[in-house]
């Protein structure tokens, strides 16, 4: 035990209400030293942050077009001037693998967040309002839960059409329901809480009591979802496009690259698929490392 | 003539939990009058806090009304619609609870929270509200209230908290404020500070205040009617001198032999034997098995209220005899 105690727990807040009442308008103890910049190093942080900026200095490193094709190049082997081959087209692998990680990104970012822009709200009013609209949106939630995910992606492709921004709406579907069953687990117990209980019996209307009392205090979950959603995400993209669903050859994406490539693999011309490969490993593995992480370190923090 | 703000009449309330299903109101009686604050006592489940819920029809999912009238200045409370039932909470009756820093929403500053409740109510605009929400937290005695508006709940105290939350509660100057035992978890100086700042408050905003509160001292010094609540029952309703000087309820008697005697040091002063088990039925009188003065006739049947004195009435076949006493 130190001798040198401090004196602040003399002028303790249960004694002196109004003085306590006078300590400064300052985050609680705690927060400031949690903001670090400590998870700047977790592996899986940087490994993210190399993918990004390689995307984006995608021009920089490779002075090839990513989607021009050139037949007089075609399937030629890693060399010093491409640095993964080039395809079956003749465009370079290297430059290519690089800009579908734009590709892959934008769309696995976007979809999840087109799944939570939907699922909140609705996840948030299932729990509020209970009884019907609750067990309406909860079964519509399960009946897209119980299909196999691409097989159901398929189907929906099928009706709009192959094309980018569909695939954008189909993921985004998928993530749907993930977000409204998790937002509507959060805020069910919060709608018995004391101070939602307390606005309501001060006469605040349901929509407010939604956005303002549920919406915020249900973000922290939904975010700590996030990552390992893009995770899933881009496996689903590059799944699809693999199948040649959504993004189409010469647009450059992983998935549609290895299938460029696979049936080259048996005359010894790994190159076109390995690479996009190794790619969407490198992505899923930043992310899910990511989205575990930061679910321990909330798990930590609630106990 | 003063006005009859609320008017409970055989309020009954059932709570089913698992096909077993117990009455938590068992019939309650109450009047509140324009001006006279009224103190509810009783031990914990008696149906203080149960009747207080009932009230603002915030009741427990489980729980229904099955009998029973509450009219608020006339109009029953028990069937309004959505659009009336809000407008009616927080700006005809207010509630403060228990614990106010759970009360109160974490994310969001408490200047915010008051200002919603009187935008709810007056139609103000946001800036307005804001300013009436700095205004009400001064007068709730809050040191530097423009930056204490901003402060998040867990940067308040206890009662610093339950401060804010009155100043929410009174925001639209409602005309009745229930208080749920506002004071329990804060200590005995802070305790006296936030009673007298909500009878205080509660006077100047011109609203009558029902004081639910386990410490009949409490209630004595605020209020000026009295309903002690026993097994889901107000067994003893009436002025406060009249129930405290002349009780006409032998549970009432015990309550106050028991506030009376603590300070004296030695044994804390209890009432022997248990609250009843409201899941099974009560024959007779509920207090029966507790009563020094039971007779076979009080296990049989169960009692009316019976007036002793205009206005006092207590609910125990020998009201007339007790009150003597």
């Amino acid at each position: 035990m130190s001798t040198q105690t401090d004196p602040s727990h003399l002028t303790d807040t249960t004694m002196a209400p109004e003085l306590s009442g006078v300590a400064p308008v300052a985050p609680p103890r705690g927060w400031q030293s949690r903001r670090s910049w400590g998870w700047l190093r977790w592996p899986p942080v940087l490994l993210l942050i190399a993918l990004v900026t390689l995307s984006l200095l995608a021009p920089v490193l490779s002075p090839y077009d990513p989607e021009t094709p050139a037949p007089a190049d075609k399937l030629l082997p890693p060399s010093s001037s491409h640095w993964f081959g080039t395809d079956p087209l003749g465009m370079d692998v290297f430059a290519r693998t690089l800009y579908a990680t734009r590709t892959d990104l934008a769309i696995a970012v976007l979809s999840v967040l087109l799944g939570i822009a939907w699922g909140l709200p609705f996840g948030a009013l299932a729990a509020y309002s209970g009884r019907f609209v609750d067990r309406i949106l909860t079964r519509f939630a399960e009946m897209i839960q119980s299909f196999p995910q691409v097989l159901f992606a398929m189907a929906l492709f099928a009706a709009l059409g192959s094309n980018e921004l569909n695939l954008v709406l189909i993921i985004g579907f998928l993530n749907f329901p993930v977000y409204l069953m998790m937002v509507r687990s959060v805020a069910l117990p919060l709608r018995e809480s004391e101070f939602v209980q307390a606005a309501r019996c001060l006469g605040v209307p349901r929509w407010r009591i939604v956005l303002r009392y549920i919406v915020p205090n249900v973000l922290v979950p939904v975010f700590s979802q996030f990552a390992l959603s893009c995770a899933y995400a881009i496996q689903l993209i590059a799944g699809l496009s693999f199948i040649g669903l959504g993004v189409q050859i010469p647009t450059p994406e992983w998935g549609a690259m290895i299938n460029q490539g696979a049936s080259y693999i048996v005359f010894g011309e790994w190159w076109p698929s390995i690479f996009p490969g190794i790619a969407v490993v490198l992505s899923v593995l930043a992310l899910g490392g990511i989205g575990r992480r930061v679910r321990r370190a909330l798990l930590r923090e609630a106990t | 003539m003063a006005e009859t703000l609320l008017d409970l009449s055989d309020l009954r309330v059932t709570i089913a939990t698992r096909g077993r299903s117990g009455e938590v109101l068992r019939g309650v009686q109450l009047r509140v009058t324009e001006g006279r604050n009224l103190g509810i006592v009783g031990e914990s489940g008696s149906g203080k806090s149960m009747t207080a819920l009932a009230i603002l029809r915030e009741l427990p999912l489980a729980a229904r009304v099955t009998a029973g009238r509450i009219l608020y200045r006339g109009a029953d409370l028990l069937t309004l619609d959505g659009s009336r039932l809000r407008a009616l909470r927080g700006g005809e009756i207010a509630i403060v609870f228990q614990n106010a820093i759970a009360a109160l929403n974490p994310l969001l500053p408490v200047g915010r929270q008051i200002a919603d409740v009187y935008r709810v109510h007056e139609k103000a605009a946001k800036s307005e509200a804001w300013k009436r929400a700095v205004v009400l937290l001064g007068e709730m005695g809050m040191p530097d209230p423009a930056l204490r508006a901003r402060a998040y709940p867990h940067e308040l105290s206890g009662g610093m908290a339950q401060r804010a939350m009155v100043a929410m509660a009174l925001a639209s100057s409602p005309r009745v404020l229930i208080a749920d035992e506002p004071t329990t978890g804060l200590d005995l100086t802070i305790e006296a500070q936030v009673l007298e700042l909500i009878s205080r408050e509660a006077a100047r905003a011109g609203t009558t205040l029902i004081l639910i509160s386990h410490d009949i001292e409490v209630v004595a010094d605020l209020c000026a009617e009295i309903a002690v609540m026993y097994a889901g029952e107000v067994v003893e309703f009436g002025p406060l001198a009249d129930v405290l000087e002349r009780s006409a309820h032998p549970y009432t008697r015990e309550l106050l032999a028991c506030s009376r005697t603590t300070g004296n040091g030695g044994r804390l002063p209890f009432i022997p034997g248990q609250v009843p088990n409201l899941r099974e039925p009560i024959s007779g009188c509920p207090f029966a098995p507790r009563c020094p003065r039971a007779t076979d006739f009080c296990r049989r049947e169960a009692p009316p209220a019976i007036e002793v004195a205009p206005g006092h009435s207590a609910a125990c076949h020998y009201a007339d005899e007790v009150a003597k006493t």
